[in-house]
């Protein structure tokens, strides 16, 4: 899952960065609401956390146009701005959630998770569902049946992945350009590595190969 | 309460009046003169007239022949006597039948009416002539009553006439000041839809004497928005300046602190909390705009939707919300005020309800009353009052319960309303919210 995180504090960008990274996201980090504007459509990101007090442009102007510009990437907002007419406005100009400063970081990354989830279709369910596999975010392992197994950073990341995208065709380049952030190298033999690992830990059907194509994750069926 | 209309109305009408009666007296006075001094020239010739009945016997003593007299002399009580003093002897009319006719005491016009026979007012002319060296006194009288009695029937039809026309004057000139004051009447419709929220500036397209009052109120009024505004932003920066911060803090205290020195950890999480703490409140407190009649109203019919789509959007709980009377009319109550008192209340409702949650809002004795309840844990009896003080939390897990609640209070207290904690019927809590129109919503003055 690739987030953009834009947000004007250096401490709280170095803060949430590393935490969200280790957490399995991968990270785009900007400070300045115009830059924001226009880098959204770069990168296919899964969501955004956007803070409203930027320099250059102001977070809620930013939202605006996009959303004007038919853009349906799922918005959380992070400011100090708290009163209620605040959050209203927010939420009418198109956020998808609001978050309040200070905040506890877990109650942040309980929020990116219910949102992802909530834009992939699942509602309310604290763990991942797809075909017969249990994801479970906070200790980032898979449930199949009654087993429960570990994954890796990287298994984690890509499982995530595919499982809020159940059977959709996703190329290698599309698979890369969510996982990874600008600061990693892009290397396609990785990802077959981590595809492969995948299917000797939950078996072979669970993510089909389509040849010149890329992959479909199916969830191995009931 | 004191009107233009009614003030205006009265001193002109008792002007009018007064003008009216001072006009119709002197013309009937003036009209009375000449008519006067009309029958004096009559009564002169009348004298004249009983002069040539006058003539001389064998004697040649004066004698006054009754056949070349006016047949009006002959008639009693006929209105018309006179009496001739030649000498000692004396003749009168036999008009005057047995009553005396006083000769004024000068020649010429008497201006006294003199009572005559029968009720009669008399006015009198005193010639004085010679005839055969003897000096002739002739009085002539005529009656006066009948020209009084058409004066005083006139001097009633004036009158009344006046009267009449005074009062259909009034209902005209009520009319016109009605219209004339019409742009007055207008203003202060606007200035009350104003207040009440339904108009953000008074129409300046008025009359020329209303337009600067009318410009002024909307500067002020603009001056008014700008400022609440400006401060809110002030605000809005300060909190921001102070929150992101405390949120590295906080995070950094929670990331490295909890293992290597719990109790280091302990200590800077509960200041940094009560920081927190603080700065929400006293930013929440600084923001309320109580006595400000801003533009931006209170709308339950928008705002409550709104507000509960918000708070299911955060919370993503299925919870059963009814909702009783948010098709109220735009309250005279600032709306970010009131959507904190709302949120903050319906914020702790879908945090700790079980499954319902009731919102009511009711408008009675000019008062707005809302009343939230929910069926969760609710509060002690006695941590209620403690909670409303202090903007405590009652719970480490869910942040910023008892201070959403102090909030609520601080924003109550400032519209000079009430606020009461209580179990609600499923055993959850209660608020209960009254708050008052402003000072001058409620007193509607009267004009035309």
């Amino acid at each position: 899952m690739r987030l953009m995180l834009v947000e004007d504090s250096v401490s709280l960008a170095d803060q949430l960065i590393p935490m969200l990274r280790e957490h399995g996201y991968a990270v785009d980090w900007l400070a300045d609401g115009r830059d924001a504007l226009v880098r959204v459509h770069d990168d296919p990101f899964d969501l955004v956390i956007l803070d409203l007090g930027l320099p250059g442009m102001d977070g809620l102007q930013v939202l605006r146009q996009w959303r004007a510009e038919g853009l349906g990437v799922p918005v959380l907002i992070l400011t100090a701005r708290d009163s209620w007419s605040e959050k209203i406005e927010g939420l009418q100009v198109g956020a998808d959630d609001y978050l309040t400063k200070p905040f506890h970081p877990d109650e942040l990354l309980l929020r990116v998770q219910a949102l992802l989830r909530r834009t992939h279709g699942n509602v309310n369910d604290a763990r991942l569902r797809a075909g017969s596999l249990l994801l479970d975010e906070q200790r980032q392992s898979v449930w199949q049946g009654e087993e429960e197994m570990t994954l890796t950073g990287a298994e984690f990341r890509m499982l995530r992945y595919f499982m809020h995208n159940p059977d959709r065709l996703l190329s290698k380049g599309q698979l890369a350009s969510h996982l990874y952030d600008n600061e990693h190298d892009r290397d396609s033999n990785v990802l077959e590595v981590h595809v492969n690992r995948l299917r000797r830990k939950l078996g072979k059907h669970v993510i089909e190969t389509r040849r010149g194509q890329g992959y479909v994750f199916t969830g191995g069926g009931e | 309460m004191n009107s233009i209309g009614r003030r205006l109305g009265i001193s002109l009408f008792v002007s009018l009046l007064l003008a009216g009666l001072l006009i119709s007296q002197g013309a009937l006075w003036w009209l009375e003169r000449d008519q006067r001094d009309a029958l004096s020239v009559t009564l002169r010739d009348d004298a004249a007239g009983v002069l040539t009945a006058i003539g001389r016997d064998q004697n040649n003593a004066l004698t006054l022949d009754p056949t070349r007299l006016h047949p009006a002399y002959r008639r009693p009580l006929s209105g018309r006597y006179f009496v001739v003093e030649v000498g000692d002897s004396r003749w009168r009319s036999r008009s005057l039948w047995d009553a005396t006719l006083p000769i004024p005491d000068a020649p010429g016009m008497d201006e006294t009416l003199q009572p005559g026979p029968g009720s009669q007012q008399l006015l009198r002319y005193r010639g004085e002539y010679r005839m055969n060296d003897q000096p002739v006194t002739i009085v002539v009288a005529q009656d006066y009553t009948p020209v009084l009695t058409a004066y005083n029937r006139t001097r009633t039809a004036v009158l009344i006439a006046w009267v009449v026309v005074l009062l259909a004057l009034a209902v005209v000139q009520q009319w016109l000041l009605r219209r004339g004051l019409s742009p007055l009447r207008e203003a202060r419709k606007e200035i009350e839809q104003l207040r009440g929220g339904q108009r953000r500036a008074l129409n300046e397209d008025v009359a020329m004497e209303l337009h600067p009052l009318v410009v002024e109120i909307n500067r002020l009024q603009r001056h008014t928005e700008q400022q609440l505004q400006r401060s809110r932003h002030a605000l809005g920066d300060l909190g921001h300046a102070l929150k992101t911060p405390l949120a590295v803090l906080k995070n950094r205290c929670n990331e490295q602190l909890k293992t290597t020195d719990p109790s280091l950890h302990a200590l800077l999480e509960e200041q940094l909390g009560q920081m927190e703490a603080n700065i929400r409140r006293a930013l929440g407190r600084a923001r309320v705009a109580a006595g400000v009649t801003a533009g931006n109203r209170f709308r339950p019919a928008d705002d409550v939707p709104l507000l509960l789509s918000t708070l299911e959007r955060a919370h993503h709980r299925s919870l059963d919300v009814v909702v009783e009377g948010e098709n109220l009319p735009a309250q005279p109550l600032e709306r970010d005020d009131m959507l904190e008192v709302l949120g903050n209340l319906l914020d702790n409702a879908f945090k700790w309800a079980e499954s319902r949650i009731h919102l009511s809002l009711d408008q009675r004795d000019g008062q707005l009353h809302l009343c939230v309840e929910d069926d969760g844990p609710g509060i002690a009896p006695e941590r209620r009052q403690q909670v409303l003080q202090r903007g405590q939390r009652l719970d480490e897990r869910t942040p910023g319960d008892g201070l959403g609640l102090a909030i609520v209070s601080d924003t109550v207290a400032a519209y000079g309303g009430e606020l009461s904690l209580a179990e609600s019927a499923w055993g959850g809590l209660r608020a209960d919210i009254s708050l008052p129109a402003p000072v001058g919503e409620s007193r509607r003055s009267s004009f035309p």
